[in-house]
C-alpha cells in the first residue's frame, strides 16, 4: 500500500508550497490515454452545457493524478485540442454564419457560453494551474481559452471587421436618435477588453481607436454646422448636451477607460477648434455678453472653456480688450486730456466730463466686473488679475487721476451733497480705495488729498468728521501712518479753533479796543497745512487790520515765542451792503458802507434801497471795501490798492460782474472776454434780491488750471527727488556696498508703493549724493558705490 | 431538524463529505470551503452532481484521513486570527502521509 513506500519524498519551494513528487509507479500508456480521453469528452459535454451529470471530483481527481505522474504537458495539449476544437468548429460555423441583425447576438452569447465553460474547465483543471502551468510558465487555463476564442473566431472570417462595423453602426444611430439595444453593446465592449488578457490591446485596436476617431469626424462636421446656424450661446448649450450625451453613453456600455478618451476628442474639436470663433462671435461672443450683461451666458462658456488647455485665456484676452477700450475712452473723455496737437473746441471742451463723474463712472464700471467675476468668472483668480492690470493700466494712463480721484472723495464729503447714511458713506470710501490701489502715482493722490482736506476744513464744508476720519484710518492701513500723519495733526488744528476763539472773546471783553467788526480766526500750524508758495500779503482795510493785530496781540500774549502771520486765501466775510437804486442824474455813483455810517447823500432814489448782506471770501471783501473810498476802480488799481494776486482778483471781479444776474454786484465796463488793466468797476446799485443773505460764489475751478498743476508737479517732483535720496542713503547704510544696478533695483522696489522712480533720476540723485559725500565710487570698480559714514 | 439548518437546495448550511469506505462527514459548507478544491465544486458556475446534491464523493481517501480533514477545518477556523496561543494540530505518525497526499489534492 501507499503507507509502505518511503520513496515519496517532500521538497519545499520558495513560497512554502510543497511539492509532492510522484510515486516512482508509472502509469501505462493505455491508461494515461484513456484518461485523457474521458477528460475531452468531459469538457465537450461541458462546452454542450451538459454537464450535469458529471462529477466534479472524478475530473479533477484524474486530472491531478495525471500532472502527479507527470503527465502535465500532454494533459494540457489535449486540453487545448479540445478546445481548439470546439471552437474552430461549430462556433466558428455559428458565428461566421450569421452576417445579418443577429450577428451581434450570436457572437455576444457564444463568447459567454465559451468564458462560462472556461470557468468550470479552469476549475477542473485547478491542480494543473497550480503546479504545471507554475513550472512551466505557460499559459493559465483560462486565459488559454480566452487566447483561443480570439484566435479562432475572432481573427477569423473578418468576425473583428464586421463586429466593429456593427458597434459604430449601432452608435450612429442612437447619435441619430434611434433606440437601439445597447447591452449588446456593453457584452462586446467587455468581451474585447477581456480577450486583450492582460491589457486592454484588442479592445483599443478592434473598438476603442476606431470608435474615436469616428466621433471625432462626427462632431468636427456637426460642430460646423452648430457655428454657422447659432448664436454663441445656443453653441455653449448645444456643446453641453453632446457632452452630456456622449458621457451618458460610456457609462452605459463603454469601458470606464473610454470616457476620459472621449471626452477629449469632444473637447478638442467641440471647444478647444472653435473656441476663438465663438468668444469673438459677432453680436453674441463675450464682448455682446458682457454688454448686455449675460451672466448666464457667460457662466455657461467660462465653465465650458475651463475644461481646455489655454481655454480661459482666450476669454481672458478678449474681456481684457472690452475692458480696456471702455476705460481708455473714459479716460479720453474726461477733461484736461488732449492728445499730442489737438486743439479742443469750446463745444467739445464742454462735453467733456467732469474729473467727479469720471471717478463715478470708473467706480461703476469697477462694480460691474466684480458682478461678473463673482457671478459669471466664478472668482477665477486669472480673471480677477487680468481685470486689475487692466484697471491700472488705462487709470494711471491720465496723468491726472490722482488729482481726480481726491477730487472724487472731496466731492462726497463735501456739505451740500446729497446726505449719504453711514452704510453708503463707507461702502463709498471703499470703492475709492480700490481705485487708490491701482494708482502707480500715489505720492501724487498725497499731496491732492491733503489740499482738499485742508480746504474742506478751512471753509467748514466737511459734511462729517467721522466720515473724514474714516478715510484717514482707511488710508493708515493701507498706507502707514506716515502718509496720513500731516492729515491728522490737520484735524488736531481744527480742534483747537473753537477754544481759541472763545477765549479771543473774553480776551475782547477785557480788552475792549474798540473795534469795528467780529472777527475769528482759524490757527494753522506750519508745515503742516499745504500752502501755496507765497501766502500773499494783501493789504487789509484798516478796520480788519486792526482786528486782526488785536487778536495776534492776544495769541502771541497767550503761547510764548510763537508767531503768526495772516493768510488771506481762505478766508471769507460777512459785509453789509446797500443798494440806493439807480438815481435821474448819477447813475455811475453810488456808495456802499460797511457797518455804521448812513450815506450822506441826500437824492431821491428811484426805487427803495436795498441792505443786504453779502457772504464773500476774504480778497472779495478787500476789493469791495475799497468802493467806501472811491466809486469807480480801473482793474489796473484794484491790483495795486490790493495786491491781491492778479488771477484770483480776476476770478473775484468776474463772479462779481460778469456772472450770474442774482450776484452781480458790481458793474463793468470793458470790451474783452476777459478782464483787462483798463477795465473800469463801478458798485451796481440797481443790484436786487428777494434774499436777504446772498452768497458770492465764485466761478471756482474744481480742477487746477494749468499754471497750478504745473506747481503741484514740481512740488511733487521735488518731494521725490528727497524720498529718492532717503532711500539711496538708506540702502546704501545697510549694504555698505552695492552694484550700480542693484542699487536701482532695490530703490525702485523700496519705493513702489508710492510711486514708480525713474531710473535716470535715480542715477541723478546717485551722483548728487556723491557730490556731497555720503557715498562714494569704489576704487577698483567704479560701477560700485560705497557708503561713506 | 430546523435547528440546524438543511442539506438540501443551493442555500444549505451542510454538504456532506462521503469517504471512499462510505463514511459520511456531514459538516458545515462555510467548513468544507476551507479546501480550495471543495470551495470550486460548489460554487462553480457549473452543474455537476456535487453542487446539485450537496454532496461529495471522495473515491481515494479513506475516512481516517478524510476524519482528519474535517477536524483539520475545524482547526483553521477556530484559530485563525485568534487572539488567543495557538495549539499544534496533532497528527498520528501513521496517517501523515496520507493526510500529505489529501491536503495536496485539496489544495488546503
Amino acid at each position: 500500500s501507499a503507507m509502505s513506500r518511503s520513496g515519496a519524498t517532500a521538497s519545499s519551494s520558495g513560497n512554502n508550497r510543497m511539492r509532492i513528487r510522484a510515486f516512482p509507479t508509472a502509469m501505462d500508456e493505455a491508461y494515461v490515454d484513456q484518461t485523457l480521453t474521458m477528460l475531452q469528452d468531459a469538457i465537450k459535454e461541458i462546452q454542450r452545457k451538459n454537464n450535469g451529470g458529471l462529477s466534479f471530483e472524478e475530473l479533477y481527481r484524474n486530472a491531478y493524478t495525471m500532472v502527479l505522474h507527470k503527465h502535465g504537458e500532454k494533459l494540457y495539449n489535449a486540453l487545448k485540442e479540445v478546445v481548439r476544437e470546439h471552437l474552430k468548429g461549430p462556433i466558428r460555423k455559428r458565428v461566421g454564419g450569421t452576417m445579418d441583425d443577429l450577428f451581434l447576438e450570436t457572437l455576444n452569447v457564444a463568447w459567454s457560453e465559451h468564458t462560462t465553460a472556461m470557468v468550470m474547465i479552469r476549475d477542473i483543471f485547478m491542480y494543473m494551474d497550480r503546479v504545471y502551468v507554475e513550472q512551466q510558465k505557460c499559459e493559465p487555463v483560462y486565459n488559454l481559452g480566452i487566447g483561443i476564442f480570439r484566435d479562432e473566431i475572432v481573427r477569423q472570417d473578418r468576425v473583428s471587421e464586421h463586429l466593429k462595423k456593427v458597434l459604430l453602426e449601432m452608435v450612429a444611430e442612437e447619435r441619430a436618435g434611434v433606440t437601439i439595444k445597447w447591452s449588446g453593446i456593453k457584452s462586446a465592449c467587455a468581451m474585447l477588453v477581456a480577450l486583450g488578457i492582460e491589457n486592454k490591446s484588442v479592445y483599443e485596436m478592434d473598438f476603442e481607436g476606431p470608435f474615436l476617431k469616428e466621433t471625432s469626424e462626427y462632431y468636427k462636421a456637426a460642430s460646423q454646422k452648430f457655428l454657422m446656424e447659432n448664436c454663441a450661446s445656443v453653441y455653449v448649450k448645444k456643446v453641453e448636451n453632446c457632452i452630456a450625451e456622449e458621457t451618458d453613453r460610456a457609462m452605459r456600455y463603454l469601458d470606464k477607460d473610454t470616457k476620459n478618451k472621449l471626452l477629449q476628442v469632444l473637447e478638442d474639436v467641440l471647444v478647444s477648434q472653435h473656441m476663438q470663433t465663438v468668444v469673438d462671435m459677432e453680436n453674441s461672443g463675450l464682448k455682446a455678453m458682457m454688454r448686455d450683461d449675460k451672466i448666464d451666458d457667460m457662466r455657461s462658456l467660462y465653465l465650458l472653456l475651463r475644461r481646455v488647455n489655454n481655454g480661459l485665456n482666450v476669454m481672458t484676452t478678449c474681456m481684457s480688450e472690452y475692458l480696456r477700450s471702455i476705460g481708455e475712452k473714459l479716460v479720453d473723455e474726461v477733461e484736461g486730456v488732449s492728445k499730442e496737437g489737438e486743439t479742443v473746441d469750446a463745444a467739445t471742451a464742454a462735453a467733456r466730463k467732469d474729473p467727479v463723474r469720471f471717478i463715478q463712472e470708473l467706480i461703476d464700471l469697477k462694480d460691474r466686473f466684480d458682478h461678473f467675476l463673482k457671478d459669471a468668472f466664478d472668482n477665477d483668480a486669472s480673471f480677477k488679475n487680468k481685470i486689475q492690470s487692466d484697471f491700472e493700466f488705462f487709470f494711471n494712463k491720465n496723468k491726472r487721476s490722482p488729482e481726480f480721484l481726491s477730487l472724487y472723495i472731496d466731492d462726497k464729503l463735501k456739505k451740500g451733497q446729497k446726505c449719504l447714511n453711514d452704510n453708503e458713506m463707507e461702502s463709498m470710501l471703499d470703492r475709492s480705495m480700490v481705485l487708490f490701489r491701482f494708482l502707480s502715482e500715489k505720492d501724487a493722490f498725497e499731496k491732492y488729498y491733503k489740499q482738499h482736506v485742508a480746504k474742506r476744513l478751512l471753509l467748514d464744508k466737511s459734511v462729517s468728521d467721522d466720515a473724514e476720519k474714516q478715510m484717514i484710518t482707511k488710508l493708515k492701513t493701507e498706507c502707514g501712518c506716515q502718509f496720513t500723519q500731516r492729515l491728522e495733526s490737520m484735524f488736531k488744528d481744527k480742534e483747537i479753533w473753537g477754544t481759541l476763539n472763545v477765549n479771543f472773546k473774553d480776551y475782547c471783553t477785557n480788552n475792549p479796543v474798540g473795534l469795528q467788526m467780529d472777527v475769528g480766526v482759524r490757527v494753522l500750524t506750519a508745515g503742516i497745512w499745504p500752502t501755496q508758495s507765497a501766502a500773499p500779503q494783501c493789504v487789509l482795510p484798516d478796520s480788519c487790520q486792526a482786528a486782526f493785530d488785536h487778536f495776534k496781540a492776544y495769541y502771541t500774549g497767550a503761547h510764548n515765542g510763537r508767531k503768526i502771520t495772516l493768510n488771506t486765501l481762505l478766508g471769507s466775510a460777512d459785509i453789509k451792503a446797500i443798494f440806493y437804486g439807480a438815481t435821474p442824474n448819477s447813475d455811475e455813483l453810488s456808495q456802499q458802507e460797511s457797518e455804521a455810517g448812513p450815506s450822506s447823500r441826500d437824492t431821491a432814489p428811484k426805487r427803495k434801497e436795498e441792505h443786504k448782506i453779502l457772504q464773500v471770501n476774504t480778497h472779495t471783501m478787500i476789493l469791495l471795501m475799497r468802493f467806501n473810498i472811491r466809486p469807480k476802480f480801473t482793474f489796473e488799481q484794484l491790483k495795486t490798492d490790493t495786491q491781491i494776486p492778479e488771477r484770483d482778483l480776476q476770478r473775484c471781479l468776474q463772479s462779481l460782474s460778469m456772472g450770474k444776474p442774482t450776484q452781480r454786484i458790481l458793474s463793468r465796463k470793458g470790451k474783452g472776454k476777459e478782464i483787462e488793466d483798463q477795465d473800469e468797476f463801478t458798485v451796481n446799485d440797481m443790484f436786487t434780491s428777494k434774499l436777504t443773505r446772498i452768497r458770492i460764489q465764485n466761478i471756482a475751478n474744481k480742477s487746477e488750471t494749468e499754471p497750478e498743476r504745473k506747481e503741484t508737479r514740481n512740488k511733487i517732483d521735488e518731494d521725490r527727488k528727497h524720498e529718492v535720496e532717503a532711500a539711496i542713503v538708506r540702502i546704501m547704510k545697510a549694504r555698505k556696498n552695492l552694484q550700480h544696478n542693484d542699487l536701482v533695483v532695490e530703490v525702485t522696489e523700496q519705493l513702489q508703493s508710492r510711486f514708480k522712480p525713474d531710473p535716470q533720476l535715480i542715477k541723478m540723485r546717485i551722483e548728487s549724493l556723491i557730490e556731497r559725500e555720503y557715498i562714494k565710487r569704489s576704487d577698483d570698480n567704479h560701477r560700485i558705490y560705497q557708503y561713506q559714514a | 431538524d430546523s435547528k440546524y439548518g438543511n442539506l438540501a437546495g443551493p442555500d444549505s448550511e451542510y454538504v456532506r463529505l462521503v469517504s471512499s469506505d462510505g463514511h459520511e462527514f456531514v459538516i458545515k459548507k462555510e467548513l468544507a470551503m476551507i479546501s480550495g478544491t471543495i470551495k470550486a465544486m460548489l460554487s462553480g458556475p457549473g452543474q455537476f452532481t456535487e453542487n446539485e446534491n450537496n454532496e461529495v464523493y471522495f473515491r481515494e481517501l479513506p475516512s481516517h484521513v478524510l476524519e482528519n480533514v474535517c477536524k483539520y477545518f475545524m482547526y483553521k477556523i477556530r484559530y485563525t486570527d485568534a487572539a488567543s496561543e495557538i495549539p499544534e494540530f496533532d497528527i498520528a505518525p501513521e496517517v501523515a502521509l496520507e493526510l500529505l497526499m489529501a491536503s495536496n489534492f485539496l489544495d488546503c
